[in-house]
């Protein structure tokens, strides 16, 4: 008989979403568990957000342009701009709290202005409309002209004559380091963690639900859905499912940092119906270019690169920033944005219709800037449901991240060495990660090629896995005690290696 | 223990750097360190288990591991000291090199440095092949390690992009390990590598080759589970309607080797943009002085035995830097590649002097001249870009009644 | 009268040979290579096809592997038997480089020898 868990709040999925709201919770004296299907946390949406934590008119932006201009082509001001609506309240809440945060787990956090230029008549009657929107915000901004523009970005194309800069710098994360550093810190103040644990039934009970799941079954109180792409799966399985999901897909490429110094601001072409290209720098140093048409997705299987998006990708890349070569590109990647059916135009935060004791955190995009309003805010909906919130006197806010060598000074490196001679012996080599750091990730938690990589960076590099690749794999092996050909990419089927030596040609007999 | 007192410090312990290496002791330095990340001297020799090396050098056909093995011996009977496990992190033009190991992070400052990093492999990525990211994809040197050093099998069913020599070795060795190769899809009209590999790793074990074909997609979530393969234009671009299906679980890659120059631009070395590698001179110096470099970092050779020439003349000519008996440099000669040349290396020379050029031409060709500016001329019954051409220039050539000379155009003609 | 063609590598213009050969398989003539050389090649290609055998080998105690090859040319169509003759073996360390490690291999006058050494007591990674 499987293991029977008590829990009061499980919270489905493992994105930053849910891990936000566990580790709110774990402020207070509550059992807390997060269960996640995947063999690690932040392998869902969260693992291709651009990682802005946007404020004042990025907000409003990424807020009801993006969504708008895919789903319904129509804009006027005042349907873009939303002053007074929760997902504005929460964001501006979170973009405020996010330094201190971002203080509080170790992780990178760093302020970038952003650039919208135009080269048409098209171009220019939409940064006309950003103008409107700024003003009606009560936003700084400034119209650039060419020269304004080279003054920025000297390397954009001169095609570019006109341009908006705004007052109120954006911030940017890795998504992964900041899902993971929740987890970390989640998980240090009580809560459990439950990877490669997938959801099979849940059943209402009075006063809360039995759920089924592969590793035995749960009793808890209250479910949160942060469940990501399968929101709606989830709320199913509940029988409270009123929304569904919608899906916009996007083509992303990274760009090697041997051209970083090309790009100084996050730049946005000016809107389009259906069209929203952006080129940012990111923390590594690497540019970012996010091309392409947003166009309606299937779902989160939807994650194939497409070919006709590539030459359009290049074009604009091209167009913008002449100088990047299209052999500057290290990788390239596909990746979905959902919506819930009910209102897409903002998030579910809500107790359900159907179930006083099932909460939706169906999350749309923008959705990393807003998770420390958003989960203080779903606490306290859980608190509205009966949850007694004690807080823990020895709640511990404080998470330290893995030392990455390649950013400590000589001393502190020689230090580091010192104590843990790994920390000399360097792995990637593109992105000079040592041996030291890939252990200690196998120690937080990474048991795949994928774990590594989004904890200490080893693969992300230009050669992409060519050089560590095996030796990554060798220490995964060798720190979980498990053979090479069991060491999987990011779990389930994909194992690297399927064979040992000389075993197809004894397969016979 | 190292000394600090450094006279050569050769990065990377390769066929190029083992090279350079020993010449420079033998040249009577005292303190010369190889600095090698891996595990052992030797580089990718130890997992190039095939044979083929040494042809020329030695005159004796040895695999990898064989004749990495006549160097290593020589280098540690002549005194050449080593540090394993141990990066080059930093690097700057006046030569200082930090470098991190298990011991710590120290900083050497040698007399001379030689660049002996090698190459690396061109990633699915880098071509942008459309599809998402299963496991199952890795460069055919990648999945050489792990056959031959790890002892790992990939899996069972190969298709393997390019026909580089590398792609073709493992498309051998593959086979010979019980995996079916079912296809090589190169897009050139012709196979990429050595005319004696298409014919022992391809046609020896009926491994198709399907020429003026590329991979269009790459299909499976978690695994590979097959490719879409199609014909490509004069512009090798995708034909629509030629696409066909390939089941497989394993898609390597073989679709070129790029030096690997990451700590020579950090020095601020000039790179030439069509090698991909260092601009070197006849003495294998490159644009910093006291800055050498030799082997595949510097252009993709194509037999090893050249690979350790290059090295030795890089040795050389650190170890005369290192004690001040650089000789004086007079007014170089640049080299240009003319009709149907790709690059040159050297890219300059001295006027007067013995050298010994190495090319590689862009199209194949037969009864072919090759011409060095008016200075000398080549008769070759056939060439091809994946073989190397080597022209030996001797001090006669030079004598030349018109003068100065500051450049020469190298080209490769067809004979009447 | 049946026909082979042969690539020679001699060179890289890597010449298309047509041999034809009668019944009893005794080489009549030769068409297509521009040298010499090549002609003595493609004929002793012809008669006897054999190249060097090379594979790693399974040592015991795991974790390393031993790198081999014949020290003779072999015939080529024994090369997928040599496979599984060499799949089967297990070799005890400590080994050294040049070390016969099947001596007549399969009747071919050729050794299967290290290339490789494994010291004693090598750590398992």
């Amino acid at each position: 008989m499987k293991k029977q868990l008590e829990t009061q709040v499980l919270i489905v999925g493992a994105g930053s979403t849910g891990l936000s709201i566990a580790r709110e919770l774990s402020k207070y004296k509550v059992d807390v568990t997060v269960v996640e299907k995947n063999i690690d946390v932040a392998l869902g949406v969260v693992k291709s957000s651009l990682g802005l934590i946007f404020s004042s008119y990025g907000l409003a932006n990424a807020n009801s342009l993006i969504l708008k201009s895919s789903v319904t082509p129509d804009l006027s001001p005042s349907e873009l701009f939303e002053p007074d609506t929760l997902k504005t309240r929460l964001g501006r809440e979170g973009f405020d709290a996010f330094p201190a945060l971002a203080e509080e787990l170790d992780i990178e956090f760093r302020m970038f202005r952003e650039l919208i230029i135009g080269r048409d008549e098209p171009d220019f009657r939409s940064l006309d409309l950003v103008e409107e929107i700024c003003r009606g915000m009560n936003v700084g901004f400034e119209r650039l002209d060419r020269e304004g523009i080279q003054a920025y970005e000297p390397h954009i194309s001169k095609d570019y004559t006109r341009g908006l800069t705004y007052y109120g710098d954006e911030g940017q994360i890795y998504p992964w380091e900041y899902s993971i550093a929740l987890a970390e810190n989640a998980r240090d103040n009580g809560v459990r963690i439950m990877l490669l644990t997938e959801i099979k039934g849940i059943t209402p009970l009075s006063g809360g639900f039995m759920v089924d799941t592969t590793s035995g079954a749960i009793k808890t109180k209250f479910i949160i859905n942060a469940g990501g792409g399968y929101a709606d799966k989830i709320a199913e399985m509940a029988e409270v499912r009123d929304f569904g999901l919608l899906f916009i897909g996007n083509q992303f490429h990274i760009i090697d940092k041997r051209f970083g110094g090309m790009v100084n601001t996050i730049v946005e072409t000016a809107f389009r119906p259906g069209v929203a290209e952006m080129i940012k720098p990111t923390l590594s140093g690497n540019i970012l270019l996010a091309g392409s048409g947003l166009v309606e997705s299937k779902g989160l299987e939807d994650t194939a690169t497409k070919a006709e998006l590539m030459k359009q990708d290049l074009a604009s890349m091209q167009r913008i920033f002449p100088g990047i070569p299209k052999g500057g590109i290290i990788t390239s990647y596909y990746a979905v944005s959902a919506f819930n059916t009910r209102d897409p135009e903002n998030h579910l935060l809500e107790v359900s219709r159907g179930n006083a004791n099932f909460l939706n955190a169906v999350v749309r995009m923008p959705g990393m800037g807003f998770t420390p309003a958003m989960s203080r805010y779903m606490v306290e909906l859980l608190a509205n449901q009966g949850l007694e919130l004690t807080t823990k006197a020895d709640f511990n806010p404080y998470r330290k991240r893995i030392p990455r060598v390649s950013e400590l000074s000589d001393e502190e490196r020689k230090g580091v060495i010192a104590k843990d001679p790994r920390y000399g012996h360097i792995i990637c080599r593109c992105e000079e990660v040592s041996e030291g750091e890939i252990v200690e990730a196998i120690k937080r938690g990474a048991r795949s090629v994928v774990g590594v990589k989004y904890r200490t960076r080893a693969g992300m590099g230009r050669c992409q896995r060519g050089f560590c690749g095996p030796r990554v794999l060798e220490i995964l092996a060798r720190e979980l005690d498990i053979p090479m050909t069991e060491v999987t990419m990011k779990g389930g089927l994909s194992r690297v290696l399927l064979y040992r030596s000389k075993e197809l040609l004894n397969a016979g007999g | 223990m190292v000394s600090h007192d450094i006279d050569v410090v050769v990065i990377g312990a390769g066929p190029a750097g083992l090279a350079a290496a020993i010449k420079a002791k033998e040249a009577g330095l005292d303190n010369v360190c190889i600095i090698e990340r891996g595990e052992h001297l030797g580089g990718l020799l130890d997992q190039c288990i095939h044979n083929g090396f040494g042809l020329v050098y030695f005159s004796e056909d040895l695999t990898g591991p064989e004749y990495g093995q006549r160097f290593i011996e020589k280098a540690n009977d002549s005194g050449v000291e080593s540090l394993l496990k141990s990066m080059v992190v930093k690097i700057f033009p006046d030569r200082r090199v930090a470098i991190s190991n298990e011991k710590g992070f120290t900083y050497l400052s040698p007399k001379a440095i030689v660049l002996a990093m090698g190459c690396r492999e061109r990633s699915r990525e880098a071509l942008l092949i459309p599809g998402k990211r299963p496991a199952g994809v890795l460069t055919a040197g990648t999945a050489q390690r792990y056959v031959n050093v790890n002892g790992y099998i990939p899996g069972k069913e190969v298709v393997i992009l390019g026909s580089g020599d590398v792609g073709m070795i493992m498309a051998r060795r593959l086979t010979l390990e019980g995996v079916e190769v079912k296809a090589v899809v190169e897009i050139l009209p012709y196979v990429g590598g050595l005319i004696r590999n298409e014919v022992q790793c391809l046609h020896d074990f009926d491994i198709p080759i399907l020429l003026g074909h590329t991979i269009v997609e790459v299909h499976g979530s978690e695994r590979v589970e097959a490719v879409t393969i199609a014909k490509v234009d004069k512009e090798w671009k995708p034909i629509a309607g030629t696409e066909r299906t390939i089941e497989c679980d394993t898609l390597l890659m073989s679709a070129g080797l790029i030096p690997e120059n990451e700590l020579s631009r950090m020095a601020g070395v000039e790179l030439d943009s069509v090698t991909g590698g260092p601009v070197v001179d006849s003495s294998m110096e490159t644009s910093i002085s006291g800055i050498f470099a030799g082997g595949n970092v510097v252009h993709v050779n194509d037999l090893v035995d050249n690979v350790t020439w290059e090295g030795e003349a890089a040795g050389v000519s650190a170890a005369a830097f290192a004690v001040g008996k650089a000789p004086p440099r007079k007014s170089k000669v640049h080299l240009k590649a003319g009709e149907n040349i790709r690059y040159i290396v050297p890219q300059t020379v001295i006027a007067g002097e013995e050298v010994n050029l190495s090319m590689r031409v862009r199209e194949p060709a037969e009864k072919v001249r090759i011409k060095v500016g008016d200075i000398l001329t080549k008769g070759l019954r056939a060439v091809k870009p994946s073989e190397m051409v080597k022209v030996a220039i001797s001090s006669k050539e030079w004598e030349n009644p018109n003068g100065e000379i500051c450049e020469l155009v190298v080209s490769c003609e067809n004979r009447r | 009268m049946p026909e082979q063609e042969i690539i020679c590598t001699g060179c890289p213009l890597g010449c298309r040979v047509t041999l034809e050969f009668g019944d009893n398989g005794d080489m009549k003539s030769l068409t297509g290579n521009q040298c010499k050389e090549g002609k003595e090649y493609v004929t002793a290609e012809f008669k006897s096809p054999v190249r060097i055998f090379t594979a790693t080998v399974l040592v015991k105690g795991g974790g390393r592997l031993l790198t081999v090859r014949t020290d003779k040319p072999v015939p080529k169509n024994a090369l997928k038997e040599l496979m599984f003759a060499i799949a089967r073996v297990r070799v005890e360390q400590p080994i050294k480089a040049g070390q016969v490690i099947i001596p007549n291999v399969l009747g071919t006058g050729a050794n299967v020898i290290a290339t490789g050494s494994i010291p004693k007591l090598a750590s398992i990674d």
